[in-house]
């Protein structure tokens, strides 16, 4: 008798502890990956998905590094303070290096198609989802079609010539990704600058279309830190704007500064709109960063870590020379001059960041759609143009400088000229230079170089 | 299960007798009858036993007598007693008289007589469960208890002409003519030719005797481990000592080596350390007493924890001194029980249990230091200076800027020197073991501390285990084990692969830390001070277990079993330095738990049939769930910087992360052998994950081998020389489950914490259809012969073969991901594993030597056309190639200096010299340089005792295999500015016309001239080498003395590791070579000394 109760003991250890081996047991899941299919059930799962969207385009491999450096550095408003084991030479010196290791900008390339893919994962499972209104999933396919199409227009910039090289742009522009293959087998096929526009500003006008029928997803976050109606607007005004379609670019633009919902930052309060967490008034859109992020896309320029590989930007005396010694935007405000061994840099103090966080980064924001309008209006009626690009560009001249006399010009060139020149002076360091200086046929001149 | 061991007893009693008078004088009144007689054991010589239950009753005796025998002596002593005695080989047994009663009923109706004794080891030990028998009647048997006593009732005749046959597992059998002797003790000399008869071969089944064993296993005996080594955990211990299992070291403590068995079972991740998505693990799988060790990592933890936390050795959990045994399953017959999680061989470690008999106490303590040798040798300050200046005026700086720029000419900070020291070591321990025939328990536990000769790097250990078996009944037994231990361990980061330039202080003026402007790079005696980089963790394994024995034959046997490991890191980089004084100082904490456990439940049943057919099934299933929790947090602001909590921080950030699996798997296996001659194995594994996702719902693996023992064979008889020979052959299929969850269905992985505090997902897994599961398939031909008596070989030929070998692979880029994972290539293990041990001298005078030695070949056999074009990384030009070790060492061969202008030279695709610069660097360009793995690597051991001195010497040895080495040490001087360089820069190119393998200094800013080409043949050394790895002596009191201390003994032994080294390829004099690149932080040599006692 005895026995038998160690019998039960070994009959409960067996099948107590062995016995979950059902199916149920196996079907565990690593709650901090999810499946594609399954993370495609709900609405919420949809909405991470977007959001994910949006950190990827923080990348550093994008809007944090690369992508931003790339045409301040081409274009000749930054210098390296630093000798050894500088970033981005081959890009700085125009060296073609064919392995993608070597490429200062293969890992951008990467990252802005993998933005495609998800955008794209969005876009072909959204519909499988089992909750959402209509207006909540509409919102989620209009970010990732504005996405797209931003990250498309980014690579035709990076990795092609400029719309108007060719007469009708049927030059070699990229690779078109408007659906994911087979990641190992497929192959791709480049497709013309004219194709690639075409299927940015369709993509825009998809996204545009659902934003009026769609409503705000994001519980967090000021609504400049999504993407937007707006944001969408603004971006088909570059895109045209690059484009040359003028007269699109002008009333996209003209539109939303008239709307009066992204008045530009005072004069007074220029500097700090660089610093800190407040958002720009004039922001249309910019990449939020959280607190404790460890670092700013500033770093890369500024003195604040002394880290070698980060001070190594400086700015060009290019750059410096163009600004009047009052400009809030100039030497004397937004730099910092520090010695690295035994030589004076400048350094910008745009994207300064707080302790060590890391500053939003704009996007696009209202200052640039006054140089849209004003060049827009130049390009579009050479004659009266002048007298309408001149209001767009001395509303900028005067924020920056109140003292500024009023700029007017007698020539288109002449008025393009000065454009050129501001777009500089207010746009440094957020993307634009070097992408000017072809679309706008520019000669490429850097006097403070230290390329060989 | 009866083992019996063919064995012929050596020694008697007769050993221990002494010249010593055989006259005896005592005079003594009132004595106690102990004094009494220990005195005559003394006198005589005699060993005497008795039990003290015997004697407690009697009187004080008084006895006066000059010079007499023993007999007359002893017959004094028990005149008039309750007990009697018997003198039998120079012993004194007391024994109690048999009553009145007894004496009637004996001659009556019995007219046996009872034979006792004793049977000892050689070492002195009391063997307990040896088998006596009659050998003309085999029913007659006694089993010695813990005492090592066994009591036999023969019949007179028997008793008169009869032959005892004394047997115990792993000694020699011995046979005693009784002639009439009442009393008998023997002692039983160990085995030779059969040092480990005893095989552990799997957590599933009972230890098999050698000859049964089909599969290839290496067995690693405590003794051979060596465990008074000063070496952190027992898999750094078993370099050198097993054939084929190879031991890649690294030179900081505590953290997890690799051990490869018969070569690298996975692919090499092509895509380097850049990338994330790992590969399947090349680990093996270990066993501690039937629960498997969870990997410190899996393949499918979020990046935050990837990229920055340190990890401990969750083996480095077990007290190597507790280890009985380890078993190293190599090939397919002995691993494939284990299925899917076999590919890369088993290592089952069996722990010791407690023995019955008196309680033993052993008591050890050791001490020592360390230092450190081989360092790389650096350029002084002077030279520094000297070199900084001719980089600068290459340049195209002038020369007096230059030598204001290149820093001081006069000032020598030996950083090396200033951060380092030499380091103590300390261990202390304590085993208690004992029970009775039913309980027996063994409870060890250790202090472990040892520095690491870098200052701020120690690490301490404390381990307990407890371990009891009970016996309930005949048909049940249950045994429990725990094993908690703790481990604390300081690890700075001192930067100490990136040296200081010499020509900068450590302090400023007034005496606070110097701070090294855009070196990129701390200064390190600060990081040493102010800084703290510490873990704390705890492993806990146990597991208990209950026997079911119901009837002869069959057992049944559920073990539950748990391993656990929680690490808490804790980093902070204090503001005062360059660490953290951009973020106002910046700490980060990693919080881990490896929570896993196993229920496993087996039904075995070992018939024999018409005493020739043996059958051996084991059925069982496992469950296990394996479950990691992460968590991870870190701050910046730290406004007081003694206060380093988190809750103090300004800036706040957390993330967190679970990963959990459970798996469920069906094993069996069936061994069966004929006429102990022929035998065969099979098993076979169901393992069904939830890893494996819904598409592949299970896997199934099974192993085959055969084995014939020829020795057993009747016309063997005629090679007297020969004593055993063995053949075994095996095949079969493992798996290799370590692969992240649902790898093949495209998974979303969620970031902390999400785009503007939104929940986010991005998707880190492309969907793949391609990825199905590795298949390894193993073949194994395999040796073993004795001869001689003195001689053991073991030779085996294997090829293990894996398909469908996972990778990730570089893709386009424009479908959205640059790497996915794949099967991409097939490859093939080819080789020989061989042991050799030989016992030289076997007399007084002992020398034991084994050699062992692992040769293995890889190949990359296949590469799937689908995949071949993207098969390659190019930014290490590594490359998977037919025909190719996957660990093959891909770059360019260097051409050396161009005389004229001093650029570094390459030969291009076609043989044709072209400066660096002009060198197409495309992976298809790419050279083999060398395999990173050796082709024959091990160990020679090497034992000698005489009296209680013993020797042992332990070499390890590497022939072939080469070594890429940090680039950045003679980087041509790019980064001199940055960091120190190595002295082989002295031999510079200077001016046109010099030959030098150096090249031209420059800092090569513009990508001209100095190009780095990292994976140059420049850098690859040989890495053939033979080590002095361990020496130690020990002298043990002798058995006489301490035998007549109670039983007492006592070693003390002194150690010494990482003696000597030779290299094949010499370091130039003053130089740097293989024998100082290759540990870029150096190895340390430690001597320690150290007294063990046992009562």
């Amino acid at each position: 008798m005895k026995q038998h109760k160690y019998i039960i003991i070994l009959i409960v250890l067996v099948v107590a502890l062995s016995g979950t081996g059902c199916r149920k047991f196996l079907e565990t899941n690593s709650p901090n990956t999810v499946s594609v299919a399954e993370l495609f059930t709900d609405y919420e799962g949809a909405r991470t998905a977007i959001a994910g969207c949006y950190d990827q385009l923080k990348a550093s491999n994008y809007y944090f590094r690369d992508f931003y450096v790339y045409p301040e550095l081409t274009g000749g408003n930054i210098k390296y303070a630093i000798t050894s084991a500088p970033s981005f030479t081959n890009t700085y010196n125009f060296v073609n290096v064919s392995a993608q290791s070597y490429n200062d900008m293969y890992n951008f390339y990467a990252q802005a198609y993998s933005v495609i893919y998800s955008a794209n994962n969005i876009l072909e499972n959204v519909d499988h989802v089992t909750n959402g209104q209509p207006e909540q999933l509409n919102r989620i396919k209009a970010d990732a079609y504005t996405i797209r199409a931003m990250a498309h227009f980014d690579l035709v910039r990076v990795f092609a010539q400029n719309y108007t090289y060719t007469n009708d742009a049927s030059h070699v522009g990229i690779v078109i990704k408007i659906k994911n293959t087979d990641s190992i087998a497929s192959s791709n096929v480049i497709s013309s600058v004219k194709e690639v526009y075409k299927q940015v500003i369709s993509d825009l006008d998809t996204a545009i279309s659902l934003y009026a029928v769609s409503t705000n997803i994001y519980p967090a976050g000021s609504v400049q830190t999504w993407l937007s109606s707006d944001a969408a607007k603004a971006l088909k005004a570059r895109v045209c704007l690059y484009k040359g379609d003028y007269s699109q670019a002008y009333s996209l633009s003209t539109a939303i500064i008239n709307s009066g919902k992204y008045p530009l930052v005072s004069n007074a309060n220029y500097d700090t709109s660089w610093s800190g967490k407040t958002i720009s008034s004039e922001s249309i859109f910019e990449l939020a960063f959280g607190t404790g992020t460890g670092g700013s896309y500033g770093d890369y320029f500024n003195t604040k870590v002394p880290q070698s590989l980060y001070v190594q930007f400086a700015a060009t005396n290019d750059l410096l020379s163009l600004y009047d010694s009052a400009d809030v935007r100039g030497h004397n405000f937004l730099y910092q001059d520090t010695i690295v061994k035994g030589n004076t840099f400048s350094f910008s103090r745009k994207y300064f960041g707080t302790g060590d966080s890391a500053n939003n980064i704009k996007v696009i924001r209202s200052s640039e759609l006054y140089l849209i309008a004003a060049e827009a209006a130049v390009q579009l009626d050479p004659a009266n143009g002048l007298t309408t690009a001149a209001t767009y560009l001395n509303t900028l001249r005067n924020r920056a400088n109140p003292l500024a006399p009023y700029f007017t010009a007698s020539t288109k060139q002449a008025m393009l000229d000065e454009i050129f020149n501001e777009r500089r002076r207010e746009l440094c360091y957020e993307g634009h230079l070097f992408f000017d200086i072809a679309r706008m046929h520019r000669n490429l001149i850097r006097n403070d170089c230290t390329s060989n | 299960m009866r083992i019996l061991i063919i064995a012929l007893l050596v020694v008697s009693m007769q050993v221990y007798a002494r010249a010593f008078s055989q006259k005896i004088s005592i005079a003594v009144k009132d004595a106690r009858i102990e004094r009494i007689l220990e005195s005559v054991k003394q006198q005589s010589g005699y060993l005497l036993f008795y039990d003290y239950d015997l004697i407690k009753e009697v009187k004080p005796l008084t006895i006066n007598v000059k010079e007499v025998t023993v007999k007359q002596v002893m017959d004094l002593i028990v005149k008039g007693q309750s007990f009697d005695y018997t003198i039998q080989n120079n012993t004194i047994v007391l024994k109690k008289k048999p009553s009145f009663l007894e004496t009637i009923t004996t001659s009556l109706f019995n007219d046996d007589i009872e034979i006792k004794g004793h049977v000892y080891s050689d070492g002195g030990e009391p063997l307990s469960g040896a088998y006596v028998s009659l050998k003309s009647n085999s029913k007659k048997i006694a089993i010695t208890n813990s005492n090592g006593e066994f009591t036999l009732s023969l019949t007179k005749q028997e008793a008169l002409q009869g032959v005892l046959i004394f047997s115990y597992v792993g000694y020699n059998k011995y046979e005693y003519r009784i002639s009439g002797h009442r009393s008998v003790d023997v002692t039983l000399a160990k085995n030779i030719q059969a040092l480990s008869d005893v095989v552990v071969t799997n957590s599933y089944s009972k230890p098999k005797r050698k000859e049964e064993v089909t599969g290839s296993i290496v067995v690693v005996t405590n003794k051979e481990l060596q465990t008074d080594r000063p070496i952190e955990s027992f898999d750094k211990m078993l370099e050198g000592m097993a054939a084929g299992v190879q031991v890649e070291t690294n030179t900081e403590l505590g953290t997890p080596v690799k051990v490869n068995i018969r070569g690298q079972n996975s692919l090499t991740n092509l895509n380097g350390a850049n990338i994330t998505t790992l590969t399947t693990s090349s680990q093996p799988l270990y066993v501690i007493d039937g629960v498997p060790v969870m990997e410190q990592r899996r393949s499918d933890e979020p990046l935050a924890f990837i990229n920055n936390e340190e990890l401990l050795n969750p083996l480095a959990g077990i007290n190597p001194a507790d280890i009985e045994s380890i078993s190293v399953l190599k090939d397919a017959a002995a691993a494939s029980i284990y299925g899917a999680n076999a590919s890369n061989g088993v290592i089952i470690i069996t722990t010791k249990k407690g023995r019955a008999g008196k309680t033993k106490l052993d008591i050890g303590y050791s001490n020592g230091w360390a230092q450190s040798i081989n360092g790389i040798k650096w350029l002084n300050g002077p030279q520094y200076h000297t070199l900084m200046k001719e980089e600068l005026i290459n340049d195209g700086k002038a020369p007096d800027v230059a030598d204001i720029l290149a820093g001081s000419s006069t000032m020598n900070t030996p950083w090396f020197e200033l951060a380092n020291r030499y380091s103590t070591y300390d261990n202390a321990e304590l085993e208690l073991s004992g029970g009775s025939e039913a309980t027996q328990f063994r409870l060890s536990g250790s202090f472990y501390n040892q520095q690491a000769i870098q200052k701020g790097n120690d690490y301490q250990k404390v381990y307990f285990r407890v371990r009891i078996d009970h016996k309930i009944n005949n048909q049940f037994a249950f045994g429990v084990t725990l094993a908690p231990s703790i481990t604390h361990k300081n690890a700075v980061n001192v930067y100490g692969i990136v040296p200081i330039i010499p020509n900068v202080p450590v302090y400023n003026a007034d005496s606070t830390f110097f701070s090294f402007a855009n070196l990129g790079v701390p200064n390190p005696i600060a990081v040493i001070t102010q800084n703290k980089d510490y873990a704390t963790g705890g492993t806990f394994n146990g597991n208990m277990h209950l026997d079911y024995t119901p009837i002869k034959h069959l057992r049944f046997t559920t073990l539950l079993g748990i391993d656990a490991l929680m690490n808490k890191l804790t980093l902070f980089q204090s503001p005062q330095n360059a660490t953290g004084a951009s973020k106002g100082g910046f700490e980060q904490i990693f919080d881990r738990t490896n929570f896993s456990w196993i229920s496993s439940s087996q039904a075995n049943w070992a018939p024999t049939f018409n005493n020739v057919h043996k059958l051996d099934v084991t059925v069982g299933f496992d469950a296990q769930s394996e479950d990691t929790k992460l968590l991870n947090g870190s701050g910046t602001g730290f406004s007081y910087s003694k206060l380093i909590e988190l809750s103090t921080a300004t800036n706040r950030n957390s993330a967190s992360s679970t990963n959990k699996s459970n798996s469920y798997s069906v094993l069996s296996q069936v061994l069966y052998n004929y006429d102990s001659k022929y035998f065969l194995s099979l098993s076979t594994r169901i393992d069904a994950a939830s890893i494996f996702g819904k598409d592949v719902n299970s896997t199934v693996n099974s192993g085959l081998g055969i084995g014939w023992l020829i020795n057993k064979e009747k016309w063997f008889s005629n090679y007297s020389w020969l004593d055993m020979l063995r053949l075994r052959v095996s095949y079969g299929r493992t798996g290799n489950s370590r692969i992240g969850s649902y790898e093949a269905r495209g998974l979303y992985s969620f970031s902390d914490p999400g785009y503007n505090n939104v929940v986010s997902s991005t998707l880190t897994t492309a969907p793949n259809p391609y990825l199905t599961w590795e298949i390894g398939l193993k073949q194994n031909t395999g040796i073993d012969f004795s001869f001689l008596k003195r001689f053991n070989v073991t030779v085996d030929i294997y090829q293990n073969t894996l398909k469908n070998a996972i990778n990730p692979i570089g893709i386009p880029p424009e479908n959205g991901f640059t790497t996915m994972l794949a099967n991409v290539a097939d490859m093939s293990n080819k080789g020989v594993d061989a042991s050799i041990s030989a016992q030289i001298f076997t007399g007084k005078f002992r020398w034991t030597s084994t050699l062992n030695l692992g040769n293995n070949k890889n190949i990359v056999t296949n590469v799937y056309n689908k995949v071949a074009r993207y098969a390659s990384d190019p930014s290490i030009a590594a490359v998977l190639k037919v025909g190719v070790s996957t660990s093959a060492i891909w770059g360019f061969r260097y051409a050396g200096v161009d005389k004229t202008t001093g650029y570094e030279q390459y030969y291009d695709n076609t043989g044709k010299v072209v400066l660096a610069t002009q060198l197409d660097r495309t992976p298809t360009n790419a050279y083999s340089l060398g395999d990173r793995l050796p082709k024959v690597q091990g160990g020679f051991i090497n034992s000698f005792s005489y009296e209680g001195i013993s020797l042992t010497v332990n070499l390890i040895y590497n022939i072939g295999g080469y070594l890429l080495i940090d680039y950045n040490n003679e980087n041509n001087g790019r980064n001199l500015s940055n960091r120190n360089q190595s002295v082989n820069l002295l031999d510079r190119w200077q001016k046109p016309g010099d030959i030098a393998t150096i090249p031209r200094l420059a800092s090569g800013i513009n990508g001209t001239g100095n190009p780095i080409v990292a994976n140059s043949s420049r850098y690859v050394y040989d890495n053939t080498y033979i080590k002095v790895s361990n020496v130690s002596l020990a002298y043990s009191l002798p058995k006489r003395i301490t035998r007549n201390l109670g039983g007492m003994s006592l070693t003390v032994y002194g150690n010494g590791t990482n003696l000597f080294y030779w290299y094949k390829e010499k370091s130039p004099a003053g130089r740097n070579g293989i024998k100082e690149y290759r540990f870029s932080f150096p190895e340390s040599q430690t001597f320690t000394w150290g007294v063990k006692v046992g009562i």
